[in-house]
C-alpha cells in the first residue's frame, strides 16, 4: 500500500462517520418553528463545509 | 546645544495612541495568520521563497488582516461593550471614535492590496481584500449575529492567508493550494467552539449565537470532537495528493492524535477545565502543521 492511499484510506474512515453525525445532529438541532427562507439557509451552513470535504477528498484522489 | 525634555504625560501619550490602533488590528491573532500565509509560501517555492517576496507578503498580509480587525471594532462596538473580554478594546472605551477606527481599516485594506498588489502579484492581493470581504461582510456582519453556524462559514476568512502566500509565490492556485486554505478552514470550529465554551456568559450577555449559547455545552462538545475528527482528516489530504510526503504524515497523524485526545477529553469530562487546554493547543497544532509541510517540503 503506498503512503497516499494509505493517507486517503486514513482520511476517509475518519471523516465519513464524523461527518454523518455532524448532519444527524445538525437534522436534529433544526428549528422547525424557522422560516422556510431561514430554514434553507441554514440547511445550506451545513451542507457547504460537507461538499467542500466531499469535493477535496475526490480531487486529492483523483490527483 | 540644549535638550528638550517633554513632560512624562506628553511624551507618553502619543505612544499610547500609537498603541490603540496597534490593538485594533489584533497583533496576537494575525501573527498564527501570519504563521500559515509563510508556511505556504514555503511549501509553494519547496523551499525558501524569495526574501523580499517573503517580507513584503507578510507586511500586506498582516495589513490586510489588521485592516478588517479595526473595521470589526467599528463594527462590534456595541456587543464588545457587553462583553467583559472587549469592554477595554480602544473604540468602546472611547479611546479611539469610531469613525476613525473604520477608516483606519479601510486605508490599511487599501494599503495591503497595493502592498501585495506592487511587490507580489494582483492575485494575492485580490485574495488578501476577499479575505478582508469575507471577514466583514459575511462574518461580523451577517452570519455572526444570526446563525449557530456563524464561526464554521466565517472561518473561510481566516483560511485565506494560505492563499495569499500560496499566490504570491506562484501566481496561481493549485489543489495544493486549496487543501491548506482546508486545513485552516476545518480547524476554526474546534478552535473557536473551545474559546467559546470559556467566553459562554460573555457571549449569552452579548446576544450572540455562538454553539454553546444556543445548544448548550454537552452538545459543543460533542460538535468539537467530531469537527476535530474532519480536521484531522483533511490535515492527510496533502498526503493523499500527493503534495506531502511521509515526515509530514507522521507529523500530522502525531499532531491530530493529541488533538483528538484533549477533544475526547472535553466530551467526555464534565466542566470546561479541558476547554482551555484544547483552545491552548489547537494554536499550537496550527503553526506545526505549517511547520512540518514547510520541513517535508524542503
Amino acid at each position: 500500500m503506498t503512503l497516499r492511499v494509505l493517507a486517503l484510506l486514513l482520511a476517509v474512515a475518519l471523516a465519513v462517520p464524523a461527518v454523518v453525525a455532524i448532519a444527524r445532529m445538525a437534522l436534529a438541532g433544526r428549528d422547525r418553528d424557522a422560516a422556510p427562507a431561514r430554514r434553507r439557509l441554514e440547511a445550506l451552513w451545513v451542507v457547504v463545509p460537507i461538499a467542500l470535504l466531499v469535493a477535496l477528498l475526490a480531487l486529492s484522489a483523483a490527483a | 546645544m540644549t535638550t528638550r525634555t517633554l513632560p512624562a504625560a506628553a511624551s507618553a501619550r502619543p505612544l499610547a495612541v500609537v498603541g490603540d490602533y496597534v490593538r485594533l488590528t489584533k497583533p496576537r491573532i494575525i501573527s498564527l495568520l501570519l504563521v500559515t500565509t509563510a508556511g505556504a509560501m514555503f511549501v509553494a517555492a519547496s523551499g525558501v521563497p524569495d526574501g523580499w517576496l517573503l517580507f513584503w507578503t507578510m507586511v500586506g498580509g498582516y495589513l490586510a488582516a489588521g485592516g478588517a480587525n479595526a473595521i470589526n471594532h467599528y463594527i462590534d462596538r456595541d456587543i464588545d461593550g457587553r462583553m467583559s473580554r472587549t469592554t477595554a478594546r480602544p473604540v468602546v472605551a472611547g479611546r479611539v471614535s469610531p469613525g476613525r477606527a473604520l477608516a483606519f481599516g479601510v486605508a490599511l485594506g487599501a494599503l495591503s492590496a497595493l502592498v501585495l498588489g506592487v511587490f507580489a502579484n494582483w492575485l494575492a492581493a485580490a485574495l488578501a481584500l476577499l479575505g478582508l470581504a469575507l471577514y466583514v461582510g459575511v462574518y461580523t456582519l451577517w452570519l455572526k449575529r444570526t446563525t449557530v453556524h456563524n464561526i464554521v462559514i466565517g472561518g473561510s476568512a481566516g483560511a485565506v492567508p494560505p492563499l495569499v502566500g500560496w499566490a504570491a509565490v506562484t501566481g496561481d492556485l493549485g489543489l495544493s493550494a486549496w487543501l491548506l486554505f482546508a486545513i485552516v478552514f476545518y480547524w476554526t470550529p474546534p478552535h473557536f467552539w473551545a474559546l467559546a465554551l470559556i467566553l459562554e456568559r460573555d457571549y449569552a450577555a452579548a446576544g450572540v449565537p455562538m454553539l454553546p449559547v444556543v445548544r448548550g455545552e454537552a452538545e459543543t462538545k460533542r460538535q468539537i470532537l467530531l469537527w476535530s475528527l474532519v480536521m484531522v482528516a483533511v490535515s492527510l489530504l496533502p498526503v493523499a495528493s500527493g503534495a506531502a510526503g511521509a515526515l509530514y504524515l507522521w507529523s500530522a497523524l502525531a499532531l491530530g492524535a493529541v488533538f483528538l485526545g484533549l477533544a475526547a477529553m472535553l466530551a467526555r469530562e464534565p466542566g470546561l477545565r479541558w476547554a482551555r487546554a484544547t483552545f491552548h493547543y489547537s494554536l499550537l497544532y496550527l503553526a506545526l502543521i505549517f511547520v512540518a509541510l514547510v520541513i517535508d517540503a524542503a
